[in-house]
């Protein structure tokens, strides 16, 4: 009876060995719905779902089905079950040559949620899956390397989205208040990032430039008289929350005429003559040397 | 084991690192001020004299954005007193053809006290835009405080010019005499 057992084990093992060379045969085929099926069967054997490489393979079918059906889909059911495959084979003690094709799909796997911000900024201006994919991108780069400082992508990330979301805010003429305060969010995060970065201090200074005098642009001449004062409150409470980044980004550097410029601007809404002057002679010195 | 091999090209977030546009071609301090100078001519009565034809508004001085919002909001779309409204720019006022208001830029002023006299009864609403320019002449003067676009009112002088106020506006002013 044990021997029939043990004969009917080794048949069963010999098949699955049989099917996951199957499977990897159908991966270098490029068949990936050939080897996804192969794969499952063998992972979801009892003799073999402790295999590690089994997994892997699986991962690679998975990544496969999504490069080749979903590569621009942020939430893919291939790529999420791709990396829950890599996971399950790392958990099981895998060789250091199967940890390498491990680290492979993990790496591609968190590039291609990296690469689809680009879509989902470009085409949709979706901030909300922006964030989430690139959310997904550190978690994934973190396992394949664990010292990895995020500071420089983090900031090319924050700058990149709020940039976008800034043109798209000057392109609707400034009435889309919700891509100004995107902008606006993103910039604030790269400047926490990096307190001296021009761009950033210029561009949140100039967003809240905009927004203030978008308030007096849109202004009926219907409007009140005492309304009229109520609109300046709020116009110049944006005018002074532009200032201090206006201020900083001039600090680091005066010689940019669209920050010398920028500045001009906001010291003549807050009718502070002197200063307006003073910008508008520095402003009229660069234009010279041009 | 097979080895597999997955392209892995990471882009480069296609980045708009310009420096973002900066609304400062708008005039904000123009349209407030001909928000306002709109706004003053619902609480003046003009002599019976100047309720018939065009109702002028003329901007004494170089005032490019301002004559512009007043003509591009107000003369091409509204009328005052049911008058059609005109928007004229010079730096010299004829005191035979007086208009309804005459706001006078901050270089000019000096020419208001040589042709106040002139203007006196005739019908016109003065506006200026120099210290102290309500206790002299001017019916309005525009001041700012506290980084605002304000005014002052002088009642008396609105009277000199020939003009009946509401005394509502001395509620919105920032200081009457």
């Amino acid at each position: 009876m044990l021997t029939l057992l043990t004969i009917g084990m080794l048949c069963n093992i010999n098949a699955q060995v049989k099917k996951l060379y199957e499977a990897s045969e159908c991966l270098q085929q490029k068949n990936y719905i050939c080897a996804k099926n192969k794969i499952d069967s063998v992972v979801a054997n009892p003799e073999t779902i402790e295999e590690p490489y089994a997994w892997t393979i699986r991962a690679f079918a998975y990544y496969g089905l999504f490069k080749q059906n979903e590569s621009a889909k942020y939430q893919s059911k291939y790529r999420e079950e791709a990396v829950k495959s890599i996971e399950k084979s790392t958990s099981l003690n895998p060789t250091e040559e199967n940890k390498i094709e491990n680290k492979k799909i993990i790496k591609a796997a968190a590039e291609s949620y990296y690469n689809q911000i680009n879509l989902y900024l470009h085409d949709s201006l979706n901030f909300n899956i922006c964030q989430e994919l690139y959310s997904h991108y550190k978690k994934l780069y973190t396992q394949i390397d664990t010292t990895f400082r995020f500071k420089d992508k983090d900031l090319e990330f924050y700058l990149t989205v709020g940039g976008v979301f800034a043109d798209a805010y000057t392109k609707s003429e400034f009435t889309k208040e919700e891509y100004g305060d995107i902008a606006k969010t993103c910039f604030n995060k790269a400047i926490e990032i990096d307190q001296q970065n021009v761009t950033a201090l210029f561009n949140l200074g100039s967003i809240y430039y905009n927004q203030g005098a978008q308030l007096i642009k849109q202004m009926s001449f219907d409007t009140p008289i005492d309304q009229i004062e109520q609109i300046q409150d709020n116009s110049i409470k944006f005018f002074k929350q532009a200032l201090p980044y206006m201020l900083k980004a001039y600090e680091l550097n005066p010689k940019e005429e669209k920050i010398v410029r920028g500045l001009t601007g906001i010291y003549y809404a807050l009718h502070d003559t002197d200063k307006y002057i003073e910008f508008g002679k520095k402003l009229k010195e660069l234009e010279q040397k041009k | 084991m097979i080895a597999f091999r997955y392209k892995y090209i990471i882009a480069v977030l296609s980045c708009i690192l310009i420096f973002t546009s900066f609304q400062q071609d708008y005039d904000v301090n123009a349209k407030i001020k001909a928000m306002y100078i709109y706004n003053f001519t619902r609480y003046f009565e003009w002599p019976e004299g100047s309720k018939a034809g065009t109702f002028t508004i003329h901007i004494l001085g170089a005032s490019n954005s301002l004559v512009k919002e007043l003509n591009d909001n107000v003369a091409s779309k509204k009328t005052i007193g049911g008058q059609k409204v005109e928007v004229i720019n010079t730096e010299k006022v004829d005191s035979k053809h007086a208009p309804q208001v005459l706001y006078i830029t901050p270089d000019q002023y000096p020419q208001l006290k040589s042709i106040a006299s002139k203007l006196k009864n005739k019908g016109v609403l003065v506006i200026a835009e120099k210290d102290g320019a309500a206790k002299a002449e001017a019916v309005i003067n525009f001041v700012v405080i506290n980084n605002k676009q304000k005014f002052e009112f002088n009642k008396n002088n609105a009277t000199k010019y020939g003009l009946k106020t509401s005394e509502e506006l001395k509620n919105q002013a920032s200081a009457v005499y």
